[in-house]
């Protein structure tokens, strides 16, 4: 019965059409619907790459400045940081974690078969280095990421644009070499020589592909394995030896002048300072120590701590900010958030105002009914409803097919995005879903009360 | 649920009109399960008289009480609660939906009185059942008279007003008509408030008002 009065009383009303200025609502609505939404999404997509950036950017990598020339800094290999400066980094401010590189301390090369299988086709050959840093600053972890002296294969993680290099630069310029997918240079086998004559012939494969860490990165298990088999004297410091107050023949490294010098007194000076003359038996005893990581990688509590790099530079040392293009994608992010969200709004706006209007102009077109339905004994709350379900028709659908866009387009920019890099959730976050229904409920709460309001004014 | 008026005088009523009148400045009450008939000529205010006591007009001075509450005061909730279920009026003018079948006009009301004839009843009563699937603009005048009369009478109602609701029925429709009022009356033990051009009604009423 109630149904049957309702169809009534929609027959009863429905005579008008404000069919023109409801089309316009409503294309009005579908692009100002879209627009928010993907503002929103835009804006959730934003905060979660930030958070992800920032999580990304939240780790530098330190090293000591290299400066002057070929020989000096053949002189100088070691860069390495001693404990007490490793603790004058830990006492910077915002620095949360710190951990250093240990690198490899014997010759590497490798070679990369991309036809997948070791002899077939052309192998990739490169002289190459080793380094580990703490699994906690990893970004991903895969499974293989073990190495004990049992297994055949090492893990290797390599960073990402170690791949987009080979696919964009490396591989159109070479037939023999295919572009690769994450996937395709995972299975590719890697022979990994260790050391001279003869070098140790080793198994390897890329596990992952790192968009923090800009590294050839293996297991620490790995690599202190294969230093202590394969490595060598760490590092090679080199001295003036001084003969009757002068500077005799070229610098000599410790190695050379613990097996050419047996009188302990002769003096020496470090080839960067010249001046500062020592004794053999001091240098010596200076060379045992073990020598730090070159690099140090930093976790900080936020990216943007100004007083952290005006420490690092103070302290004279470089920094390596990973993923700095994150800044450049947030700002653009939030660049078309706002105008996504102002064009969105304003066209929102204009399509309220349509409808709003529209549905005012149905009510006073179908007045003379209104007014007699009332008098009849009608509520108006009835008779509004009627017109509030005939907007809900027309804005529930324009809603749903703007969500369904927004997912459709968020399905392919996923995959598009992930091209370039970027990270995207699939699918539509609960700020967008959150965020349309609040739209959604503002939208019909607005008209339900100009519609209401119309219908009263017959009361 | 008896009606009283306290002097009340619509506003463009001319003042002429007002001193020879039973009901205009005078004051006059109307008890529930009576009858009054209404009568005067065209333009003296009965329509009037029964839009203000049905809460269409407020242009009026003096008071009009309902069970002693001042109709003035009435919000629009309590005038949709009496519309639906304590008053029914038949308009002179009708206010039948032209674009619905006369089926469709009898069915639309907020509350039907189970205790009314059906519609097919009332309608075959008065000689319009061949015509409940007709659109109501194809009817004649007095068809569309005796329709609204039988919206009218399906709802629940303690007071009918009824605006003139012979003019358009011919002598043995008006009988008809007036039979089937009397009987819903009774059964609703309803006051009832007619108006009427004549002195003479088809409908005898127990007391009669000049305006």
């Amino acid at each position: 019965m109630k149904n049957h009065l309702s169809r009534l009383l929609e027959r009863c009303l429905g005579q008008q059409s404000q069919r023109r200025e409801l089309w316009a609502a409503s294309l009005g609505c579908l692009v100002g619907s879209c627009l928010i939404i993907t503002a929103i999404q835009i804006y959730a997509d934003t905060r979660m790459s930030t958070e992800n950036g920032s999580r990304a950017s939240n780790f530098v990598t330190l090293n000591k400045k290299v400066e002057g020339g070929i020989l000096l800094n053949l002189a100088q290999q070691n860069k390495a940081f001693s404990t007490e400066e490793i603790d004058r980094v830990k006492q910077l401010p915002g620095v949360v974690d710190i951990g250093g590189f240990s690198r490899n301390q014997f010759p590497v090369t490798v070679h990369i078969w991309p036809a997948g299988k070791v002899g077939l086709g052309a192998a990739a050959r490169a002289d190459l280095f080793f380094e580990s840093i703490p699994d906690r600053f990893l970004d991903q972890l895969p499974d293989a990421w073990q190495w004990d002296a049992n297994q055949s294969v090492v893990p290797i993680m390599v960073p990402k644009f170690y791949l987009d290099l080979w696919n964009f630069g490396l591989a159109p310029s070479r037939s023999e070499y295919p572009a690769l997918s994450p996937e395709a240079a995972s299975s590719m086998p890697v022979e990994i020589f260790i050391g001279d004559s003869p070098p140790t012939r080793l198994l390897g494969r890329f596990v992952a592909f790192s968009k923090r860490i800009n590294s050839v990165l293996v297991p620490a298990s790995f690599l202190e394995w294969a230093n202590s088999k394969f490595g060598g004297e760490e590092t090679e410091t080199y001295y003036f030896v001084w003969t009757n107050g002068t500077i005799e023949g070229p610098p000599l490294s410790l190695n050379q002048l613990r097996e050419q010098k047996e009188d302990g007194n002769t003096l020496v000076s470090p080839i960067e300072q010249p001046s500062e003359k020592i004794r053999l038996y001091d240098a010596l005893k200076q060379g045992v120590t073990t020598a730090g990581p070159a690099r140090l990688i930093v976790r900080l509590d936020n990216s943007d701590d100004q007083e952290f790099f005006k420490g690092v530079e103070s302290l004279g040392y470089e920094t390596n900010r990973e993923a700095p293009q994150q800044d450049w994608v947030r700002k653009g992010a939030n660049l078309l958030t706002l105008v996504l969200t102002a064009v969105g709004s304003v066209l929102s706006l204009l399509s309220l105002a349509t409808f709003s209007s529209s549905f005012r102009l149905l009510v006073l077109q179908a007045g003379e009914s209104v007014r007699d339905l009332i008098l009849l004994g009608f509520s108006s709350t009835v008779i509004a409803r009627i017109f509030i379900f005939r907007f809900t028709a027309i804005f529930v659908p324009i809603w749903a097919i703007s969500l369904l866009l927004i997912y459709m387009a968020k399905f392919f920019l996923v995959n598009y995005a992930d091209e370039y890099g970027l990270f995207l959730e699939t699918g539509l976050g609960w700020p967008t879903w959150g965020g349309a229904f609040l739209y959604a409920t503002l939208f019909v709460w607005i008209n339900q009360r100009v519609i209401r309001r119309s219908v009263s004014s017959f009361s | 649920m008896n009606l009283s008026l306290q002097k009340i005088i619509p506003h463009p009523l001319p003042p002429a009109l007002v001193s020879s009148s039973d009901v205009w400045g005078e004051e006059v009450s109307f008890t529930c399960g009576t009858s009054t008939l209404l009568e005067a000529q065209s333009g003296k205010g009965k329509s009037t008289l029964l839009h203000i006591l049905y809460g269409i007009r407020k242009d009026f001075d003096g008071f009009c009480h309902l069970d002693g509450t001042d109709i003035s005061s009435l919000c629009a909730t309590q005038w949709q609660h009496l519309r639906s279920s304590k008053f029914s009026l038949l308009f002179q003018d009708l206010r039948l939906f032209k674009h619905l079948s006369l089926r469709e006009n009898l069915n639309l009301v907020p509350e039907r009185d189970p205790q009314a004839p059906t519609l097919q009843e009332m309608c075959e009563r008065l000689q319009i059942d061949h015509l409940l699937d007709r659109a109501i603009h194809t009817l004649s005048l007095g068809q569309r008279q005796r329709a609204a009369l039988i919206r009218s009478l399906a709802k629940p109602y303690q007071w009918l007003f009824l605006d003139e609701p012979f003019s358009h029925l011919d002598e043995a429709n008006a009988s008809e008509a007036a039979l089937l009022i009397r009987e819903s009356t009774k059964r609703n033990q309803s006051g009832l408030l007619l108006t009427s051009l004549q002195s003479q009604s088809p409908l005898a009423c127990d007391r009669s008002l000049h305006l």
